[in-house]
C-alpha cells in the first residue's frame, strides 16, 4: 500500500496537479491578508481624489476571507487536479496495466483517495496557518479554535467535493465528463443553498460548513452548530467512496 | 511457449485480458497456475505473473528506473537485488542513457523495450505478451525473441502476435482463435506436418501437365490442385492425405505420365494460419 501511496503523490507531485492546487491556495493565504489589510490605500492609488470609506476589517474578516476564496477558487482548480484521477489511467491502460499485477482493485482506488484526502488536510492546515500568522502580524490574532474550526469546515466540505469528482472520475471513461458533472453540482449545490439555507434541512446540508465559515471564525457560531452538515458530509464522503469502489470492482478494464 | 494467433479482431488480446481478470468472460472459465479466475477479485496468480500489454504504459511522470523499480516493488522482490538488475536490464536494452529520463518522452520502441524489461524483472512463472515486439527495429525483435527462447523450460509464455515467423521460431505450441472461437490448439511441429502431409508438390513434363491436372482432380480426395512455378501443388482434402498420396502416383503412372517429382511441401506457419483460417470461413458460410 505504501508503494501505490507513494507513486500516487509523485506522479500527481510531477504532473503539476496537487502543486497547482497548493499554489491556488497559498496564494490566497498569502494575498488576501495584505489585501484586506490595505484595500483603502490600494483603491486610493486607482480613485485618486475620490473618498473611499471601507470600515476597518478585523482579523476574523480577513481570516474568513482567505477561507471563502479557498472554497471558490481552489475547489475549482481541485476538481480539475482530480477529475482525471482514475478515467484518465482508464483511457490511457495504466489502471489495466497496474491491476495486472498483484493489486487489489479496492487497494488500487483507496492509495489513490488516501492520498488526495492527505494533500487537502495537510495542505490547507499549512496554509490555513500562513494565512493565520500573516493575519496576526497584520492585525493581530485570530481566535486560534475558531480558526481551527473554520479550517475543519472547509477541508471536510473541499473533501466532499474532491470524492464527488473522483466518484464519478472512477465511474465514467472521460475526465472531461467527471470534472464537468462536478462542477455543475457544484454550481447547483450553491443555488440550492439559496433556498435551504432558511429551512431546518440546511442542519444537514454539507454547503452549511462553507456558509458558517464566517460564524465559526468570529465565534458567533460554536461547533456543535456544524455537528449535522459535518457528519452529513462526512457520511456521503465515505458512501461515495464506498459506492466508486462497488463499481470499480466490477469494471472491465 | 505458447504462441497465440488470430487476425485482427480476433480476440486475442480481450482474451489476454479475460485471462488477467481485467474484463469478465461472458461463457466458460479460466484456470490459470491451478486457480479458477474469480472476475471482480484479486487474483494470486498475479503474484507470479507478469503482462506485457501492446503498447506499454506506465504511471505518468515515473523515469525508466523508476517505472523497473515501482514493478520490483510491487512484486515485493528484494531491493539491493532488484535495483542491480533494474540496472542491467537497462543497459541490454540499450536503455542506460535514458534510464533517467521520463518515460513519457521515450519512443515508442523504447517504451516497448521498457515494457519487456518491466516483464522480466521479476521471473514470474507465466509471461503473458500481448504483441511484444510489433513496435521493436529487426534488432530489438532479435534481441527479445532471443530472451523468450531463453526462457523454455524456466517459465511459461504465452505469446501473441501476428509476425508469424516469431511464432514459428520460439514457440512449441500454438492456438489460433478467430472471431472469438479457438479453432486449434496443437504443438506447432503437429501443426506443420499435419498440413505437409496435405500438401504434395508433383512435377511432370510440362507437355503432360494439363492431362495430369485432369487425372489428379478426378481424384476424390483431391481438394485442390494449382500451379506453383513450373510444378503442381496438390492439397487433399482433410484428412484424407494418405489416402490420396497412395491413388495419386500409381494413377499417373498407369497413364503414361513421367512423373520427375513427387514429394510432401512442408509448409511454415504462415501458410497453415491462413489454410486454418480459410477452413473456418468456408465451414461457417456452409452453416
Amino acid at each position: 500500500m505504501t508503494i501505490l501511496l507513494l507513486n500516487e503523490f509523485r506522479s500527481n507531485w510531477r504532473s503539476f496537479r496537487y502543486p497547482a492546487f497548493l499554489l491556488v491556495v497559498f496564494f490566497f493565504a498569502l494575498l488576501d491578508p495584505p489585501m484586506m489589510t490595505y484595500m483603502d490605500e490600494i483603491l486610493g492609488y486607482f480613485a485618486e481624489g475620490m473618498e473611499i470609506v471601507i470600515p476597518e476589517p478585523t482579523p476574523e474578516d480577513v481570516f474568513a476571507s482567505y477561507l471563502s476564496d479557498v472554497s471558490q477558487i481552489g475547489i475549482l482548480v481541485l476538481i480539475f487536479v482530480i477529475m482525471g484521477s482514475v478515467a484518465r489511467e482508464k483511457l490511457s491502460g495504466v489502471a489495466g496495466w497496474m491491476l495486472s499485477k498483484p493489486i487489489g482493485r479496492w487497494q488500487y482506488l483507496a492509495a489513490k483517495l488516501i492520498v488526495h484526502y492527505a494533500v487537502i488536510i495537510i495542505g490547507l492546515l499549512a496554509c490555513s496557518t500562513l494565512a493565520y500568522l500573516y493575519t496576526m502580524s497584520l492585525l493581530g490574532a485570530v481566535p486560534l479554535v475558531e480558526a481551527l474550526w473554520g479550517t475543519l469546515a472547509l477541508i471536510a466540505y473541499i473533501m466532499l467535493i474532491a470524492t464527488v469528482t473522483f466518484t464519478f472520475s472512477t465511474i465514467l471513461n472521460s475526465p472531461l465528463q467527471a470534472g464537468g458533472l462536478t462542477i455543475g453540482i457544484f454550481f447547483l449545490s450553491g443555488i440550492l443553498n439559496l433556498f435551504i439555507s432558511n429551512t431546518a434541512a440546511a442542519d444537514y446540508y454539507p454547503n452549511t460548513l462553507i456558509g458558517e465559515l464566517m460564524p465559526l471564525v468570529n465565534g458567533t457560531t460554536g461547533p456543535a452548530d456544524i455537528v449535522g452538515p459535518l457528519t452529513v458530509t462526512l457520511g456521503l464522503c465515505l458512501l461515495l467512496a464506498i459506492l466508486a469502489g462497488a463499481r470499480f470492482a466490477r469494471m472491465e478494464l | 511457449m505458447h504462441g497465440f494467433l488470430g487476425p485482427n479482431g480476433a480476440g486475442k488480446t480481450t482474451a489476454i485480458k479475460i485471462i488477467l481478470g481485467l474484463i469478465a468472460a461472458n461463457a466458460g472459465k479460466v484456470i490459470v497456475l491451478g486457480e479458477r479466475l474469480q472476475f471482480g477479485q484479486t487474483q494470486k496468480y498475479l503474484q507470479f505473473t507478469n503482462y506485457l500489454p501492446q503498447d506499454p504504459v506506465f504511471p505518468e511522470g515515473l523515469t525508466g528506473t523508476e517505472a523497473l523499480a515501482l514493478v520490483a516493488d510491487i512484486y515485493k522482490l528484494d531491493y539491493r537485488n532488484s535495483r542491480s538488475r533494474i540496472k542491467r536490464l537497462l543497459d541490454y536494452f540499450q536503455l542506460g542513457d535514458a534510464a533517467k529520463r521520463k518515460v513519457g518522452v521515450y519512443s515508442r520502441g523504447m517504451q516497448q523495450r521498457l515494457g519487456i524489461a518491466a516483464a522480466l524483472l521479476t521471473e514470474p512463472e507465466l509471461f503473458i505478451l500481448d504483441e511484444p515486439v510489433s513496435a521493436l527495429d529487426p534488432e530489438g525483435r532479435r534481441k527479445v525473441l532471443e530472451i523468450i527462447t531463453r526462457l523454455k523450460g524456466r517459465a511459461t509464455v504465452f505469446f501473441s502476435s501476428h509476425i508469424l515467423a516469431d511464432v514459428e521460431r520460439v514457440c512449441d505450441h500454438v492456438t489460433i482463435i478467430d472471431q472469438g472461437r479457438k479453432l486449434l490448439e496443437t504443438s506447432t511441429d503437429q501443426l506443420l506436418n499435419r498440413y505437409a502431409m496435405e500438401q504434395y508438390i508433383v512435377a511432370v513434363k510440362p507437355e503432360q501437365r494439363k492431362k495430369a491436372v485432369a487425372l489428379i482432380r478426378k481424384n476424390s480426395s483431391v481438394r485442390e490442385v494449382t500451379l506453383q512455378g513450373d510444378k503442381l501443388l496438390v492439397i487433399s482434402e482433410p484428412g484424407k492425405a494418405v489416402a490420396m498420396a497412395e491413388k495419386l502416383l500409381p494413377i499417373l503412372i498407369q497413364q503414361g505420365i513421367v512423373v520427375t517429382e513427387f514429394m510432401q511441401n512442408r509448409s511454415n506457419l504462415e501458410e497453415v494460419f491462413f489454410r486454418v483460417l480459410e477452413e473456418n470461413h468456408k465451414r461457417s458460410q456452409v452453416i
